[in-house]
């Protein structure tokens, strides 16, 4: 046993509530107290999450004040390291409280709570106050709880992942960009180096240009397609792997897109080509209802109609916008896709506002695009500070205006991406219970 | 149990240690856009009363001559007290509402979130003063450019004016209590069994229950089902109870959960 010494400080944590009824004269008297007197019920909500550690820092005499008035409260308490055998001898309550019910054996589940914070001391250092994330007792860091989320915490875990995985998944975003600009650079250097201008081009056969164009424009455009969807499932894949508290490797995020993107793309085509039909829908039934008010006044009253029927593809393209996410995380592609994002997005939550969940994914994205705005802001203005200031150089100033625009445009991707997917997790949460099936199928937590 | 925020630990003078769970950068947007729409309402509605009275007083003659001889001495000085009232309506606003609501605003409180100090006190009027004045910096345009970059990279979510003010930003926890449902209908296990179960239960089968039947009304009818399912299926196992219940899985969680809280209360 350690020697005792005055100035040693002391922990003191509530570990149990011997009795539920003496638990709200146990706030009450807490919150009184307290400097600053906190809310009873806040002080009530921390007594529902025992143990408690009230302080790691007291003195003997602050420590005995705490351990009388808390026993006589009807609290078990704990002192680390335990109070001289005569410290405690004449203690009495100094304040009039009431006194709880007889003993009771504290709950089994508490004595595991128990010799756990009688390990934490060990790595004790005095602190006046900290910002530390509370990692959970398994040691792990940079876990996230799954459960529903309001509006303010998709975005709240939208901004937590972001700070957290921030170069990663710049990285991500990155690549084909820096790959695209490398192999536009690379031709540039090539045709400096090799002398070669449009004049010496022009110069070639015909047949060459036309076989020429005929192989490298398509094999340009099916390389930068594969890239950016490429891009956009590792995307995917990060952040849900982020969300679900896994470890992600850029290489490995890419790796697993490899093997779905030609399901991906052709997906991809698909929701194009049911866009193009919720554009086209509106714009015919608009020239028929031209006609059919064309038959009684002028055609030009169908106008009346025509927000109306600007709704329709604002709403069909915003109930398949989930379709790259159920290809990437639940490996379904093609129309079932389609179907699974336009059911996910239905329904009613039962709490929160607003209830529907398509018109939250329509605030969300009103909310993205205030958010994304700032972020643009962010990177034009010192673009055009220092525009302003080196006005002598142009081409300068139109590269550092070019990359921070394009920087800026990564990062909103960056965030837009990451706030989709946790509003995706968050209605499976919400339809399917996949926060409670995740828990389930944990065994032993 | 995990946690997915960062939480701040304050002493206070008394040595008592008081955590708090940081607002996140998202809540605290959207409160501020909340409160941006009912100023800019209450500007209107300012507007618009002023407006109608303005209106109906031009009705009359002599009202009328009065407020043309008033513009013609004050003339630009309307303008200018017309923007010191909406700068003292934007700025009062937050100032006010922190200091007589301890630290809230409609919008923080739609968001449960509130302002404190760094020793977990509520906030004065100076401290309210000095952080929504300084909100003129980070706001920029209305858009807080400068207080999201401020916020994204400080570990404790302040903006420059929490930093000047010694403020927090926290949120307030939220309980729900699980819908209960009294029913008479037969479970297909007996009282004992069903004690057993629940004596073998961890405190992690309980918060699953718990959180299962706060929520199951939200939850698509198949998937209520299928869940209902393996969660007893996973306390099933952990017990030596062989029968199942056959009749509402629900009514067993329920029951189950009333009784593992009845035992706490008892030890």
């Amino acid at each position: 046993m350690q020697t005792d010494s005055s100035d040693t400080p002391r922990t003191v944590t509530i570990t149990a509530v011997r009795d539920e009824a003496a638990k709200r004269t146990i706030a009450e008297n807490l919150s009184r107290i307290t400097s600053g007197h906190p809310p009873v019920e806040r002080v009530l909500a921390r007594l529902d999450n025992l143990p408690w550690r009230l302080t790691r820092s007291a003195s003997v005499s602050s420590a005995k004040k705490l351990v009388t008035i808390l026993e006589g409260l009807g609290a078990s308490v704990q002192i680390i390291p335990p109070l001289p055998a005569d410290s405690l001898s004449d203690s009495q309550p100094t304040t009039a409280v009431s006194r709880a019910t007889p003993e009771t054996p504290t709950p089994s589940e508490n004595r595991q709570a128990e010799q756990h914070v009688a390990a934490a001391p060990q790595a004790f250092e005095r602190q006046d106050w900290t910002t530390r994330p509370e990692k959970a007792q398994m040691g792990d860091s940079g876990e996230f709880l799954l459960e529903p989320l309001s509006l303010g915490g998709i975005l709240d875990r939208t901004f937590q992942i972001c700070r957290s995985h921030f170069w990663k998944l710049l990285v991500i975003a990155s690549i084909p960009v820096l790959i695209t600009g490398g192999i536009a650079l690379v031709g540039i250097l090539v045709f400096l180096l090799a002398g070669l201008t449009w004049q010496a081009l022009g110069g070639l056969p015909q047949w060459i240009m036309i076989a020429g164009a005929l192989l490298v424009i398509p094999s340009i455009i099916v390389f930068l397609v594969a890239l950016f969807y490429l891009s956009q499932g590792a995307m995917i894949h990060a952040v849900s792997f982020i969300y679900l508290s896994r470890n992600i490797v850029i290489k490995e995020a890419y790796r697993f897109v490899m093997g779905k993107l030609g399901r991906f793309v052709l997906t991809s085509f698909l929701f194009a080509a049911a866009a193009l039909g919720f554009v086209t829908a509106p714009i015919l039934l608009g020239i028929g209802a031209y006609f059919a008010f064309r038959l009684f006044t002028s055609g030009w009253w169908s106008a009346v109609t025509w927000p109306f029927l600007m709704l329709i593809p604002a709403y069909g393209i915003t109930k398949l916008l989930l379709f790259d996410k159920v290809v990437i995380i639940e490996d379904t592609a093609y129309l079932a896709a389609l179907k699974r994002s336009w059911r996910l997005i239905g329904g009613k939550a039962d709490q929160g506002w607003p209830k529907s969940y398509f018109m939250r994914l329509i605030v969300l994205l009103h909310l993205f695009v205030l958010i994304n705005l700032t972020i643009t802001m962010i990177f034009q203005a010192p673009a055009a500070i220092v525009g302003a200031i080196t006005s002598e150089y142009v081409i300068v100033a139109r590269i550092f205006e070019q990359f921070l625009s394009t920087l800026g445009s990564l990062v909103g991707s960056v965030f837009g991406s990451v706030c989709l997917v946790v509003f995706y997790y968050d209605l499976r949460n919400r339809k399917e219970g996949f926060d409670l099936k995740m828990l389930a199928s944990m065994d032993g937590r | 149990m995990k946690q997915n925020h960062l939480t701040v630990t304050v002493e206070t003078s008394d040595h008592i240690e008081l955590q708090f769970q940081l607002a996140g950068i998202g809540k605290r947007f959207l409160a501020y856009l909340i409160d941006r729409l009912i100023q800019f309402g209450l500007i209107f509605a300012l507007f618009l009363v002023i407006s109608l009275v303005l209106f109906a007083g031009a009705k009359l003659v002599a009202v009328a001559d009065i407020i043309y001889q008033m513009r013609q001495v004050l003339g630009q000085w309307i303008i200018a007290v017309a923007i010191l009232v909406y700068g003292v309506l934007s700025l009062g606003y937050f100032i006010l509402f922190e200091y007589v609501w301890s630290g809230s605003t409609p919008g923080k409180r739609s968001q449960h979130i509130r302002v404190i100090r760094t020793d977990g006190a509520p906030i004065s009027l100076l401290e309210s003063a000095v952080r929504n004045i300084l909100r003129a910096v980070d706001i920029l345009a209305d858009i807080y450019p400068l207080g999201l970059v401020v916020m994204f990279i400080d570990s404790r979510n302040r903006r420059l004016g929490d930093m000047a003010a010694g403020t927090l930003v926290v949120t307030e926890s939220v309980s729900r209590l699980p819908l209960g449902k009294n029913s008479a209908r037969s479970l297909g296990v007996d009282d004992q069994q069903l004690r057993m179960v629940a004596a073998t239960m961890t405190s992690g089968d309980y918060q699953l229950v718990r959180r299962f039947l706060a929520r199951r009304e939200a939850l698509d009818a198949e998937y209520r089902q299928q869940l209902a399912q393996e969660i007893v299926e996973r306390i099933f196992n952990k017990s030596s109870v062989m029968v199942k219940p056959s009749n509402d899985l629900e009514l067993f969680l329920e029951r189950v959960e009333a009784d593992y809280r009845e035992r706490l209360r008892i030890l």
